[in-house]
């Protein structure tokens, strides 16, 4: 892995607060690329110019947060979640907040169980109301603190999903030497509140065809997805049927190359390819997703191997 | 006062004829172009000295019901149009139609109820309209299927600072962008009144293509949920305490620069503001910050306590602020 992937999972970005990890992507990327522009939602879009074909290639900036909603009398912070958080996966966690770290704790004696966002809260050790307003604000957004784990080829992290799509969108801009085609590089904002960012970029540049890099979570079930068994091409989920121009694009691509992969075929995730297909008066799309571990926790785990090879896939689409 | 006539004028989702014809004659003789698009929205572009455009955006319709079938005994079966609590419905007066027909929504009296009947919220469907006929072609004469049906109730103060209406959600939004047109400012507004926000945003889907504004504000009615028996942390905005700042709801993300804008704009003029603290619920900013290629927004809300209901209840120094708040962040756009 590039020095800069560690890079990236050291920043935290929020949902709406994408700002700093599109800085260091962009730092990274200026050079194999010949123009950048940022749109009034905060994507990123960077542009490998051509004449032929507009092709669309996006991953998300954002991770799950929490917005911070009320400060009480002890100086605990209420909060709400930015995105879909497992509860269970927040409890008991570190939190940062404008610098601040904090405990997630939940206002119940016993174990907790039928967790609601409103019976937990932060605990900063602050003293009092005045004490936690002098550090936070009503309206402050929260990450879980930033750490990482490298162990051989597995890297474990807090939710770092899709920043490992972002990784993968940076190789493809410094590999691809097509000099035809035109590449649209999109690093999108606000995913996980509603895949915000892709649908207005995709209105935006109007490509021939979209490709969305993603995550999909490993099955414990003997036929389900595995971890180091390379990338995954969806055929379908709950928001598309993968465009049969861009499945197959994405299939003789695995055959050429001979990268091993899987096939995916659920009926409840969705990607950001599923709002991208009927902008404008339609875009043949589709998603690759590489397997994840734990997904939208403090600790999720990926294998260096099925990045690189979604990386080799998606390189041979061209 | 305008905001009285606009809540007291009847504008259910998909109904908005009455709404958009008060605004029109306001404004009409203020603003360089007025018009009406396919679905309702009615458009009035106001010119300024710069060039910057700022879309300020309010929907015109209000919660109610329509007409859904007359049934044998002259009762009229109904159903909601947009969201509304049905345990406040029983006994409560209402108006059908062009004619405003009065009615009342009646229920089974109480002691021919099993005790099932009692303990559970009562569904709309087990409800029903009696407008005093006795039969299905009676009824026929006055009411037909599909016919809007509003709360009956009038704007009126409770004391000098407490006024109560039907419909302040979002008849604040109208007023407030009313008063601003008459107005002088440097920079260019394109105020966007909009139909159906209450069934799904429908209006706002296609009102923010094609402008390409610089920003868009949405003014709201929104949730006050600071009464008996919440606890503090759960109230989504309190009155009295200002004009409601979103960050973040179930629909859209607000621009940092905008809010920070705002934000700046109150502190610098002694305007009282509050964050809406709830990130549930949404309002036409969410269609309008993914319309087009990407638009900056932000949601400035008046506080309505017990809202989609005949008896919302905003303090009109809340009115008053939002109003203010709205002024002095577009005479800051240069």
């Amino acid at each position: 892995m590039q020095e800069y992937f560690y890079k990236m999972l050291n920043i935290s970005s929020v949902s709406g607060n994408e700002e700093n990890l599109s800085q260091l992507i962009k730092d990274n990327i200026t050079q194999y690329v010949d123009e950048i522009i940022h749109d009034n939602l905060g994507n990123m879009i960077c542009i490998k110019k051509g004449t032929g074909k507009k092709i669309m290639l996006t991953a998300n900036m954002d991770e799950c947060g929490i917005i911070v909603t009320h400060i009480d009398k002890k100086g605990y912070a209420r909060f709400s979640l930015v995105g879909h958080f497992s509860l269970y996966a927040l409890i008991n966690q570190p939190i940062s907040v404008n610098g601040e770290i904090g405990i997630v704790r939940y206002g119940e004696e016993g174990e907790p169980k039928d967790l609601k966002v409103s019976k937990m809260f932060i605990d900063f050790g602050f003293e009092s109301e005045q004490d936690a307003l002098n550090h936070i604000n009503i309206g402050a957004i929260g990450a879980l603190v930033p750490h990482y784990v490298q162990n051989e080829n597995k890297i474990i992290s807090k939710s770092f999903s899709n920043k490992v799509g972002c990784y993968i969108l940076m190789q493809l801009a410094k590999n691809i030497k097509d000099n035809n085609n035109e590449f649209y590089f999109v690093f999108t904002t606000q995913r996980e509140i509603g895949n915000k960012g892709a649908k207005v970029s995709a209105y935006n540049l109007e490509p021939d065809y979209c490709i969305a890099i993603d995550k999909v979570i490993v099955s414990d079930k003997d036929e389900g997805i595995k971890v180091k068994n390379g990338p995954c091409i969806k055929l379908k989920d709950k928001s598309m049927i993968t465009h049969p121009t861009v499945r197959d694009l994405l299939l003789d691509a695995a055959k050429r190359a001979n990268i091993k992969h899987q096939l995916l075929v659920c009926s409840e995730s969705e990607s950001e390819a599923g709002v991208i297909f009927t902008q404008k008066t339609g875009i043949p799309s589709g998603t690759v997703c590489v397997p994840v571990v734990n997904h939208r926790t403090n600790y999720e785990m990926y294998f260096e191997e099925d990045i690189d090879k979604t990386v080799k896939l998606l390189q041979g689409i061209v | 006062m305008i905001l009285e006539n606009l809540c007291n004028e009847i504008g259910i989702s998909g109904h908005e004829e009455k709404i958009r014809k008060i605004i029109y004659n306001e404004i009409s003789n203020t603003v360089n172009d007025i018009r009406v698009d396919t679905l309702g929205n009615l458009y009035a572009y106001k010119k300024g000295k710069n060039n910057k455009h700022i879309m300020l955006c309010a929907h015109m319709d209000e919660v109610g019901f329509v007409v859904k079938e007359v049934l044998d005994d002259g009762a009229i079966s109904f159903a909601s149009v947009g969201g509304i609590d049905s345990r406040i419905l029983p006994s409560k007066s209402i108006l059908i139609g062009e004619q405003r027909i009065p009615g009342i929504i009646g229920v089974k009296p109480i002691h021919l109820q099993t005790e099932d009947e009692r303990t559970k919220v009562i569904k709309e469907e087990d409800l029903f309209i009696d407008i005093g006929t006795n039969s299905k072609e009676e009824t026929l004469k006055y009411v037909n299927l599909g016919d809007y049906i509003s709360f009956n109730s009038r704007f009126e103060f409770l004391t000098n600072k407490i006024a109560k209406s039907k419909a302040l959600d979002d008849r604040v939004g109208c007023s407030v962008l009313i008063e601003i047109l008459k107005q002088n400012f440097e920079c260019c507004i394109i105020a966007v009144f909009t139909v159906q926000e209450e069934v799904g945003l429908r209006g706002a889907s296609v009102a923010g293509f094609n402008l390409k504004p610089d920003y868009a504000i949405i003014v709201e009615g929104t949730t006050a949920s600071d009464v008996s028996g919440v606890e503090e942390y759960e109230y989504i905005t309190s009155l009295g305490k200002g004009p409601a700042i979103s960050i973040l709801d179930g629909g859209s993300y607000s621009n940092k620069e905008l809010v920070s804008k705002i934000v700046d704009s109150a502190n610098k003029n002694n305007i009282k503001f509050q964050y809406k603290k709830g990130t549930t619920g949404g309002n036409d900013a969410g269609k309008i910050q993914i319309s087009d290629s990407g638009i900056k927004t932000a949601v400035i809300s008046v506080p309505c306590r017990y809202i989609h209901s005949p008896s919302s209840v905003i303090n009109i120094e809340d009115y008053e602020n939002t109003k203010k708040l709205v002024q002095t962040v577009l005479s800051e756009i240069k």
